[in-house]
């Protein structure tokens, strides 16, 4: 019990000693202006919290130092406590190299000039696809059934996978919003949970999320199915800032490709939950784009 | 004898007390540290139990608390989390976080848990419910709110079964070690028992099995001041104890045994006693009856006659002698002899001592002897009666026992002792070690042979022993068998302060020796009538004979009362009162007689011879004591005192001879002289007399008391002597009558004179 006292507490301090740091971070990140003016200035990591804050860091703080070691500089790791946080400093170009959703790459190229490299594959699968999950218990066959229903998204309106892939087969199978209630889960494992524990009668999520062995842990998958599912989409992006110019982001994008290919690199892949990465160009994204237009219209 | 009960043979009472104690000991300990264990395991397990509870509340409530941000968000992963990390904790079975509605929000399960592995049912709902079945489950609920609305509810199982667990192993290890305790406090006791107690009562034991067997010198040391060491030395108390009482009863064994022996021995020696006491009463009984009996004969001539009567004396006397000394002893040993201790001179007791003495020797055809061993002392204090019984009792011994040689006297004086010494040394028989070692034993001789051939009682040296002892002194003998013993006698002499030491023999026993006046036995004639109060008719004809031989007139009354009425109603010259008579005694009557104003003398007649007797009578008014059996010679001279002479007398005066004369002619002109000087000496008394120069006068009486027997004269020395008493006293009316027999002895002393026969002729 006690141990398990101090193991919360913990948790908690640390969440808020990370919330606090961020917070603190990104109150104090220079400007790119700034940044020029100081040749050795560590480039900044941003990893968008997808498995939260926590995790995030332990995740790739490998990945940071192996940055650092390759390209001859410092390099610092940061996150958000979440999703909007971690937006802001996309916004405000706090971050060199910069990790998130197909989504966030999409607006920030068009908006900030962020530029992708590269993109993960995960579960060995370089793509992803956008699944609606059910029930096997609840009496829905098809999307059309989730009239009038609760669907839990995964992520908020700009989870590019969880919420726009799957909101697109909705419009698809003629769901109009209003037809059904929207809910949001802090992620893609939330809302399956939340389906799965009935607190929504199906929830829009990756279709990895059955792969993570947590998921795995915590549901029966044999009373889950999924009603829908899109077409592959290209992973998760990894851009890098305009200023950061051509040389740096060519040797930014050689240095994470050249993971894939030694040992060390796998156990920083794997640290991060990564089975690979590989090279991708902004043209890798316009099915992203479809499909946000497509809810958007 | 002793019977010792067998013990019984049950196991209880054949293990030792120290098994027992320690039996005992553990039981207790066991019960005890069993019964604290399992105190300590209930309250331990409910310490623990409550513990866990308040746990169980503690990270219920606090999930609960922090769960509400999750739930709302939807955030399944973190309450999953939540719940991992609570079902790790130690004691939770299941932690799950449940919908209002009942449904699951999380759904994590510990399958390894013991509880939770085979007993998955359908859904986690019957799970939960079948788990919380579970005895050791304690399922705790508590609720999650948001705003005030129920928004989920946190679901935990807690089981006691660690701690149970925990706890009994902790009582397990508790019994083990309470047993080791115990086994260690055990042994500790039972050392500490086995030193205090167990060793103390095993040397009691011994000391007891010791004791037992006889060796009442065995002793237990315990060195504690416990109720052992207590027990200990009461029972080296209760062993010295017996080892007195063995000891008493031993010696009063030893004595009882010695005693018996002596006893068997006075027996032995009181039967030969009686048979020789037979002997020697019956012989003089013999002969006095014998020759009693021919007096009756007619025939016999008078010369007969007189020998007869002589021999009846003769053996009357020696029978009285014997009862004296029985007497004697049997007062002493009732301790009832009275001692009447007086200044005495030994010169004069020696004197009387030596005419008999000389005169038995010269029987025998000894030589006889007396020396002084000077400085003597003119007078020493002792009881001259006692002291001359002893004396006589010695030389008649030593001259009975002694044919041939000689039979000396030597007296000496202790002066730092203040021990008149008087050995008595003959040539005798003489006794053997053994037989002196009882010669002082009563009834006892030398051997039965001695009584045999010498006769005697064998009471003399017991009785002179005893007066000896009586006096202060004791006897001591040394003798050789055929050559003679030694006795010598020592006598206390009381206060010797103020006596003068002597280096001669002083001149009143020049020329010792003296011999009796046979005027003790033929006393003159008297006038007067004599009442005799006398209630034996053989003792009234007696004394009848000897009152009218000598010319008195006799009244005979046989009753104490006869006597007040006979003494009131006639006038007598002399009252013989009997002691013991009917009716009324001679104490009463006399006692009345002088109430009722009757002057006359009285002379008391009694068999009770002890000076509380004589002060009895003197008390009741009698003045004078005769004590009985009767001699004639006392009798005659008492008689004298009161009644005068007849007219007869005058012409028939008994003469008086100096018995210094038979000793040679040598001494008459020294007896002339005397008698030259006697009026004058009379005249000085008979002055002192008229004149109450009562010093003066008793001086010279006694001067006259030492130079009358000195003289050959001893009825001088008695006269004198009783005069000198009530001087001493101051007891002067008695004086009349003694001035009157002093002048007339004197005057028949005077008449005699130029008689130069040595005895005392009478002129009837």
């Amino acid at each position: 019990m006690k141990r398990f006292t101090r193991q919360l507490i913990l948790i908690v301090f640390t969440g808020l000693l990370v919330t606090g740091f961020t917070a603190g971070f990104t109150a104090t990140t220079p400007t790119p202006n700034m940044a020029s003016a100081a040749p050795l200035k560590p480039l900044v990591l941003g990893v968008f919290p997808r498995r939260g804050a926590t995790n995030t860091m332990r995740m790739f703080q490998p990945l940071a130092d192996y940055m650092s070691q390759q390209l001859g500089r410092p390099v610092k790791l940061v996150t958000a406590r979440d999703f909007p946080a971690f937006w802001d400093g996309v916004v405000n170009q706090r971050y060199d190299i910069v990790h998130y959703n197909q989504l966030h790459y999409i607006e920030s190229h068009k908006e900030y000039g962020y530029q992708v490299i590269l993109a993960n594959e995960e579960f060995g699968v370089k793509t992803i696809c956008g699944v609606i999950m059910v029930r096997t218990d609840e009496g829905i066959d098809q999307l059309s059934d989730l009239k009038g229903k609760r669907i839990i998204f995964g992520g908020g309106r700009k989870a590019m996978i969880s919420y726009v892939a799957t909101t697109a087969m909705l419009r698809d199978a003629g769901l109009r919003d209003g037809d059904y209630q929207e809910l949001f889960a802090k992620n893609p494992p939330n809302a399956s949970l939340a389906a799965y524990h009935r607190q929504s009668d199906a929830a829009g999520v990756g279709s990895p999320v059955l792969k993570m062995p947590s998921i795995k842990a915590a549901i029966d998958t044999s009373k889950i199915k999924f009603l829908a599912e899109s077409k592959p989409l290209v992973h998760l992006p990894w851009a890098v800032n305009k200023r950061l110019g051509k040389e740096m982001a060519r040797k930014v994008t050689r240095a994470m490709l050249d993971l894939n290919n030694t040992e060390q690199g796998h156990k920083i892949l794997t640290s991060a939950k990564l089975t690979g990465l590989y090279p991708v160009t902004d043209k890798d994204f316009n099915p992203h784009r479809r499909l946000i237009e497509k809810i958007t219209r | 004898m002793t019977h010792t009960v067998p013990a019984p043979h049950t196991l209880r009472h054949r293990i030792s007390l120290g098994l027992k104690f320690i039996l005992v000991v553990i039981v207790i300990l066991a019960i005890t540290m069993t019964i604290g264990a399992f105190i300590n395991y209930y309250t331990q397990k409910k310490n623990f139990h409550d513990q866990l509870v308040q746990q169980g509340n503690m990270l219920g409530s606090f999930v609960a608390l922090i769960s509400p941000e999750a739930i709302l968000g939807y955030d399944f992963v973190l309450l999953e989390q939540y719940m991992r990390e609570i079902t790790q904790q130690e004691d939770v079975v299941y932690g799950v976080i449940l919908s209002p509605t009942n449904d699951n929000l999380t759904s994590y399960l510990d399958t390894d848990n013991p509880h939770i592995t085979g007993n998955i049912r359908a859904n986690l709902s019957d799970t939960l419910a079948y788990v919380d079945k579970q005895e050791d489950v304690l399922p705790m609920r508590f609720p999650i709110l948001s705003n005030g609305q129920l928004i989920g509810t946190v679901a935990l199982g807690i089981s006691d079964r660690r701690v149970t667990t925990l706890t009994q192993q902790a009582l397990y290890q508790q019994l083990v070690e309470s047993s080791v305790i115990i086994i260690f406090l055990s042994l500790c006791i039972y050392l500490v028992f086995r030193y205090d107690a167990l060793h103390p009562i095993r040397a009691l034991i011994h000391s007891a099995k010791e004791v037992a067997s006889g060796n009442l010198d065995h002793r237990t040391h315990i060195n504690s001041r416990d109720e052992l060491g207590d027990l200990a030395n009461s029972f080296n108390e209760m062993t010295r104890a017996i080892r007195a009482s063995t000891e008493e009863k031993d010696q009063i064994m030893e004595k009882l045994r010695e005693a018996n022996h002596q006893l068997e021995t006075a027996t032995r020696a009181k039967s030969a006693f009686l048979a020789s006491m037979s002997h020697e009463i019956r012989t003089p009984l013999t002969s006095i009856i014998g020759f009693a009996e021919t007096m009756m004969d007619d025939t016999a001539s008078p010369s007969d006659r007189q020998a007869s009567v002589q021999t009846i004396i003769r053996n009357g006397h020696h029978l009285l002698h014997i009862i004296n000394d029985i007497l004697d002893l049997s007062k002493i040993e009732a301790d009832r002899l009275d001692i009447n201790i007086i200044p005495l001179s030994i010169f004069d007791l020696i004197t009387d001592l030596e005419s008999l003495l000389t005169m038995q020797a010269k029987q025998k055809g000894l030589v006889c002897g007396i020396s002084y061993r000077y400085p003597l002392p003119e007078k020493i204090n002792t009881d001259p009666l006692r002291l001359k019984q002893i004396l006589i009792n010695l030389c008649n011994n030593a001259i009975k026992f002694t044919e041939h040689g000689s039979v000396y006297l030597e007296i000496g004086f202790d002066k730092k002792q203040e021990i008149l010494c008087i050995d008595i040394v003959d040539t005798g028989i003489g006794m053997t070690p053994e037989q002196l070692e009882n010669i002082f034993e009563p009834f006892t001789q030398a051997d039965s042979s001695t009584t045999r051939e010498y006769g005697g009682t064998g009471l003399g040296l017991s009785l002179s022993l005893q007066l000896a002892n009586m006096l202060g002194g004791s006897i001591a003998v040394d003798s050789r068998p055929g050559r003679g013993s030694k006795f010598t006698i020592t006598i206390n002499a009381g206060d010797m302060s103020n006596i003068t030491m002597l280096d001669t023999l002083p001149i009143h026993s020049f020329g010792s020796g003296y011999r009796r006046s046979r005027s003790d036995d033929n006393p003159l004639k008297l006038s007067g009538t004599v009442l005799l109060a006398e209630d034996m008719p053989d003792n009234q004809r007696l004394i009848s004979i000897f009152l009218r031989r000598v010319g008195v007139e006799v009244k005979l009354v046989d009753t104490g009362l006869a006597a007040v009425n006979a003494g009131l109603g006639s006038e007598y010259d002399l009252i013989l009162m009997d002691m013991q008579m009917p009716v009324m005694d001679g104490l009463t009557a006399t006692t009345r007689l002088r109430n009722l104003g009757y002057q006359g003398p009285i002379i008391a007649l009694t068999a009770n011879a002890s000076k509380q007797d004589r002060d009895e009578c003197l008390a009741a008014g009698c003045n004078d004591f005769i004590t009985k059996p009767i001699t004639q010679g006392l009798f005659y001279q008492v008689l004298q005192r009161y009644l005068t002479p007849s007219d007869d007398s005058q012409t028939a005066v008994l003469r008086i001879h100096s018995t210094l004369l038979e000793e040679g002619e040598e001494f008459r002109d020294v007896v002339d002289q005397f008698l030259k000087r006697l009026p004058r000496i009379l005249q000085g008394i008979q002055k002192g007399y008229d004149t109450e120069q009562w010093t003066d006068m008793q001086r010279q009486v006694h001067d006259l008391k030492g130079l009358g027997g000195g003289m050959g004269y001893p009825m001088l020395t008695h006269i004198a002597r009783d005069i000198e008493l009530p001087l001493k006293t101051g007891d002067y009316h008695r004086l009349p009558d003694l001035m009157q027999q002093l002048e007339h002895l004197c005057q028949r002393i005077l008449d005699s004179a130029d008689d130069e026969q040595p005895w005392i002729q009478s002129q009837e």
